[in-house]
C-alpha cells in the first residue's frame, strides 16, 4: 500500500524521464503573453481616448506624450489596432471634412472598456496584487 | 481624461498581477494542461492562451475562491474546451503514444528505474480520466484535496474516494505487470 504512495511521489521526475525533457515554460512563452498584454493595453487606451472622436494621428500623438515606447519604434501600430478594433465592431471611423478619418468608440466598444460598468476593480486589483506578491 | 488615467492604472496593475501569476504558477498550470492534452506544443500554446485569457478575465475575479484556484479552473475549462475541438478529437498526437513505439524497439537501452518511472506514468495515463485527473493534480501539480474539490466543482469526499480508487487501481496494474 506504501509502495504504490512511494512510488506515485515519483510522478513528477517519472514523467519527465519518459518525455526525455523537462516541461518548460520559456521566457519566450512569458514573452509571448506580455506582448499580448501590451496589446490590449494600448487597445484599451485607445478605446478610452476615442470617447470624442479623434484621427489616427491625434490617437498617435496622444499616446506618444505618454511615453509609450513601443509607439515610438512602430507608430503604424495605432493605425493598425484601430483597424482590428473596427473590425470588430468597437470603433467606427467617418470622413470629416471630406479630408480627415475620425474614429470614435460604439456602444459595443464601450462594454469591452474594464473599470466601465463597476468601479471596484482598481480597488480589488490592488488587493490582489498584495495577495500574489505575498504568496 | 480622468477616466482615462484610471483604465491606465487598472490595466497596469493587472499586467503587473498575471505576470507575477505566470512566473509563480506558469510551470504548474502548464504540467496541468499537459496532463490532459499529452502534446507539449499544444500544452505551451494552450498554457500561454490561459494566461491571456486570466488577464482579460481578472476584473470578473470574484475573490470566491483563492487567485491560484481560479487560475487552475480557467486552465482546465480552457483545456478542456480545447479537447472537444474538431482538431483535438481528429489530429492531436499523444506524445506518449509516440514514446510507446520508441521504447519497445530500444527497451535493452533502459536502466531499471527508468523502466519503474515508464510504467507507472503509462500505468498513470491509461487510468480512466476521472481517477488519473486527480491523480495528477495531487501528486504533479501538488494541489491539496479541498483545493482539487473546488477545483473540479465536487465533494472533497469525493475527491478522496477517487484517489483511493485510483490507487488501487494502479496498485492491481502494477501489481500484475510484476507477475508477467
Amino acid at each position: 500500500m506504501t509502495n504504490i504512495e512511494q512510488r506515485l511521489q515519483r510522478l513528477k521526475p517519472a514523467t519527465e524521464t519518459v518525455l526525455g525533457e523537462p516541461l518548460l515554460l520559456t521566457e519566450q512563452h512569458i514573452q509571448n503573453v506580455r506582448a499580448f498584454m501590451y496589446k490590449s493595453e494600448l487597445k484599451q487606451s485607445i478605446l478610452a481616448l476615442l470617447k470624442q472622436p479623434k484621427s489616427s494621428s491625434d490617437v498617435t500623438q496622444l499616446l506618444h506624450t505618454k511615453n509609450e515606447t513601443l509607439i515610438r519604434q512602430n507608430e503604424g501600430i495605432i493605425i493598425n489596432l484601430l483597424h482590428e478594433l473596427e473590425l470588430a465592431g468597437f470603433v467606427q471611423s467617418n470622413w470629416q471634412d471630406e479630408e480627415q478619418k475620425k474614429y470614435t468608440v460604439t456602444k459595443k466598444g464601450l462594454q469591452q472598456l474594464v473599470g466601465e460598468q463597476q468601479r471596484e476593480p482598481l480597488f480589488q486589483l490592488r488587493s490582489l496584487w498584495q495577495e500574489v506578491r505575498s504568496q | 481624461m480622468e477616466h482615462y488615467l484610471e483604465v491606465e492604472m487598472i490595466q497596469q496593475d493587472a499586467t503587473a498581477v498575471v505576470e507575477q501569476l505566470m512566473r509563480d504558477n506558469g510551470q504548474q498550470i502548464l504540467t496541468m494542461v499537459y496532463h490532459y492534452v499529452k502534446n507539449r506544443q499544444v500544452a505551451e500554446d494552450l498554457t500561454q492562451e490561459v494566461f491571456m485569457k486570466c488577464f482579460e478575465k481578472l476584473h470578473t475575479f470574484k475573490g470566491k475562491s483563492s487567485l491560484k484556484t481560479w487560475l487552475c479552473r480557467i486552465a482546465i475549462n480552457h483545456t478542456k474546451d480545447y479537447l472537444r475541438s474538431w482538431y483535438a478529437k481528429n489530429i492531436l498526437v499523444d506524445d506518449f503514444a509516440v514514446r510507446a513505439q520508441q521504447s519497445s524497439q530500444s527497451v535493452d537501452d533502459h536502466v531499471l528505474l527508468m523502466e519503474c518511472d515508464r510504467e507507472l506514468v503509462y500505468a498513470v495515463n491509461q487510468l480512466d480520466l476521472k481517477y488519473s485527473e486527480v491523480i495528477h493534480l495531487f501528486y504533479f501539480t501538488e494541489l491539496t484535496s479541498r483545493e482539487i474539490a473546488q477545483l473540479l466543482k465536487i465533494n472533497e469526499n469525493t475527491v478522496k474516494t477517487r484517489l483511493r480508487k485510483a490507487k488501487k487501481l494502479l496498485e492491481k496494474q502494477l501489481g500484475d505487470d510484476q507477475n508477467d
